[in-house]
């Protein structure tokens, strides 16, 4: 069982024990926030390891005015969105904000070859959105965040998540199905 | 038949309850699998991930920043404690005597060159210690 208090006290008096069970507990967490607005395999284990550290570094500023997983993720998503812009990779949040008239490159020899495995696909096709609609999807569906929480960790509106969600899941939708039916 | 919309299919598959296909014409039905079959996919884990001995290599990592962190600090404080020292000395010395004060400070001065490379050398000693732990760190990532 894991107690965020008795776990965040005990990092506090100096137990590396504590924090290893911390980094345990949300390192998927972590992993999934990074991996989808990052592309290189290992920037993203580095970046892991530096949410990580200011995490440790944070840590006695942490209030306990949200779940202890809120504000871990906000601290990877801020890493990796600060990580993003700093790179080239970064060119690809300058996508139009208007998603709906939004086109795939399904040009590349990787999407050809992936179009059968659907949920490989569907990650391809997810590498390719603008990095709020990534972000969005990947707290939603993968870690389970509330559209609410998406809001304290990203800084965007919620009623503007629910929209990213809904087009985002739309359009990825109507491109499966347009694949499927050529 | 009353045509459900792509935002209320969205909605009654977030609120997570059982969906059945009963009482949806042929369209709806196909929308609704779609995005079953979508939200399926969106909440599949990566295939990929971090190594097992993440946490370990994280928590190992962490104690050799703090305590490079806490050799730096202790140096430097060693080093202003040295240059304290010196004032601290040279000020008592000039309310007591005034004359063992010059000597003092004249004593210093001839040897500054020692005291001048003893800094230096503690300053390179800090920067080599840096480049190996971070050498190891480079090794132990690897």
């Amino acid at each position: 069982m894991f107690d965020e208090k008795e776990v965040v006290s005990a990092i506090l008096k100096g137990n590396f024990r504590a924090f290893e069970r911390l980094v345990k507990q949300y390192e998927k967490l972590v992993f999934f926030v990074v991996n989808r607005l990052v592309q290189h395999l290992q920037d993203k284990e580095d970046i892991c390891q530096d949410v990580f550290i200011k995490v440790h570094h944070s840590l006695p500023r942490f209030q306990f005015q949200s779940k202890l997983s809120t504000w871990i993720a906000r601290i990877a998503y801020l890493t990796a969105v600060d990580y993003v812009k700093r790179s080239k990779a970064g060119l690809q949040a300058d996508y139009p904000e208007n998603i709906d008239h939004y086109h795939f490159n399904d040009e590349t020899p990787e999407s050809a070859l992936v179009q059968k495995d659907t949920a490989a696909y569907v990650n391809l096709l997810i590498a390719q959105m603008p990095l709020q609609y990534r972000t969005v999807l990947t707290l939603y569906h993968l870690n389970e965040f509330t559209c609410a929480e998406i809001e304290q960790i990203t800084g965007i509106p919620e009623g503007t998540v629910k929209s990213h969600l809904f087009r985002a899941r739309k359009i990825l939708k109507e491109k499966i199905e347009h694949d499927h039916n050529h | 038949m009353k045509k459900l919309t792509d935002e209320q299919i969205q909605a009654l598959l977030d609120d997570g309850n059982p969906i059945t296909n009963v009482g949806l014409s042929a369209p709806d039905r196909q929308q609704l699998e779609s995005y079953q079959s979508l939200f399926s996919k969106l909440n599949a884990e990566p295939a990929e991930g971090l190594p097992f001995h993440f946490a370990r290599k994280v928590t190992a990592q962490l104690q050799i920043k703090l305590k490079r962190q806490s050799d730096i600090r202790f140096n430097l404080l060693a080093l202003l404690g040295v240059f304290v020292g010196f004032i601290s000395v040279y000020g008592l010395l000039s309310l007591m005597d005034l004359k063992a004060a010059s000597a003092f400070l004249q004593a210093v001065l001839r040897f500054k060159w020692v005291w001048i490379i003893g800094v230096f050398t503690l300053i390179g000693v800090l920067v080599f210690e840096q480049q190996v732990v971070e050498e190891r760190e480079h090794r132990f990532n690897e």
